[in-house]
């Protein structure tokens, strides 16, 4: 909630600065507002393409964020590989597997821990809804951790594959910067013919 | 061979309701039937000929609970099953006394399916969390519940009366 306010405190103090220079204010004050504009859009970038998640595994779907962590599939390609042991140095909350409810508690402690801005990803079934343990016989799993913490994106999967956990670090690339890929990538060569065999 | 030998013995001569069996079929060496006074003196027993307790846990049957207790050997193959009926009032005496190693056992026993464990130093919840302390999600419901009787496995002698199917084995 403080996150939000502050992100609509720093809109409504854009858009008051914008409506003062256009009916011809002092000068200077458009000048700080393009700057202003210009370091929300960088730094907005610079987070996208720094998230440093939490080392807090929970269950298998952990195996598969060791996996996109490790240099075969590589999450460092999107500037998203530095695991932090502690909660205070990370803005990306991977709820990775079940949590059940004596887990639940330490999740909530976890997640007020984390500075903000930070977000968090929901991976796999069990994190999501419950998956398999959504029965009627069920009495310690939570079923969906967005009952307990705000969600920004949902990685369905039973655990996903590593690819999944990167495009669900793009999609909250595109969630924070508004534009998939903020960050220039390289691109296949322009001529296909020279790679074609 | 011979410490389940041993074992049979020395249980006989402590008046132990105790069975031989097919550790194949079972998984077990020797089967012990207990009321509720003989569970401390056979857990002192076990603790007495070095045996370890492996697990402590209960099956929710008609009339109460059937409370079972496995003990291992490190130095031979000897398993031994111990099953007792706890009382109406859901009690049964603790080994903790005994086994140290039983305290969580128990614990666990008593979050899951509701069995007293009288003399136990600390019966909190173990794995659930405290505000589902009486939750004992472990209970079957009532047309689940089946009587002691169809789940106790048959002597050989009884199984025998049944046309059995030939084992791959044979």
């Amino acid at each position: 909630m403080g996150e939000e306010n502050k992100i609509k405190g720093i809109n409504t103090f854009t858009q008051s600065l914008r409506e003062e220079y256009e009916c011809g204010a002092v000068e200077h004050q458009g000048a700080m507002l393009s700057q202003l504009l210009l370091t929300d859009k960088v730094l907005k970038v610079c987070q996208a393409n720094s998230l440093w998640p939490m080392t807090f595994g929970l269950a298998c779907c952990a195996i598969e964020m060791m996996a996109t962590g490790m240099a075969r599939i590589d999450m460092a390609r999107y500037g998203a590989e530095v695991f932090r042991p502690s909660a205070r140095q990370c803005d990306l909350l991977i709820i990775s597997g079940t949590v059940n409810k004596k887990m639940a508690p330490a999740v909530i402690t976890l997640y007020e821990q984390m500075p903000s801005p930070k977000w968090v990803i929901a991976m796999g079934n069990c994190a999501i809804s419950g998956g398999p343990f959504a029965v009627e016989e069920n009495y310690n799993v939570i079923e969906g951790v967005d009952r307990l913490i705000p969600v920004d994106v949902y990685i369905p999967g039973c655990p996903p594959r590593p690819e999944a956990l990167i495009e669900g670090i793009l999609k909250l690339q595109e969630k924070i910067t508004g534009g998939r890929h903020p960050w220039p990538q390289r691109k296949m060569p322009a001529n296909p013919e020279v790679i074609k065999i | 061979m011979s410490l389940v030998n041993d074992t049979l013995g020395k249980l006989k001569a402590g008046q132990f309701d105790v069975l031989e069996s097919d550790y194949k079929k079972s998984g077990y060496h020797l089967e012990v039937k207990l009321n509720e006074t003989q569970v401390q003196n056979f857990a002192r027993m076990m603790y007495e000929t070095e045996f370890y307790l492996d697990f402590v846990t209960a099956v929710h049957v008609a009339p109460c609970f059937q409370v079972v207790y496995q003990f291992a050997h490190f130095n031979e193959a000897c398993r031994i099953n111990a099953k007792a009926m706890a009382n109406e009032a859901r009690e049964i005496p603790t080994i903790a006394d005994v086994f140290q190693g039983a305290e969580w056992h128990e614990r666990e026993t008593h979050d899951f399916y509701g069995v007293v464990f009288t003399g136990h130093p600390d019966l909190r919840t173990l794995l659930l969390s405290e505000e589902d302390a009486d939750l004992k999600p472990l209970l079957k419901k009532e047309d689940k519940l089946v009587s002691v009787e169809t789940i106790t496995r048959k002597s050989e002698a009884e199984a025998e009366k049944k046309p059995v199917k030939k084992n791959i084995e044979e």
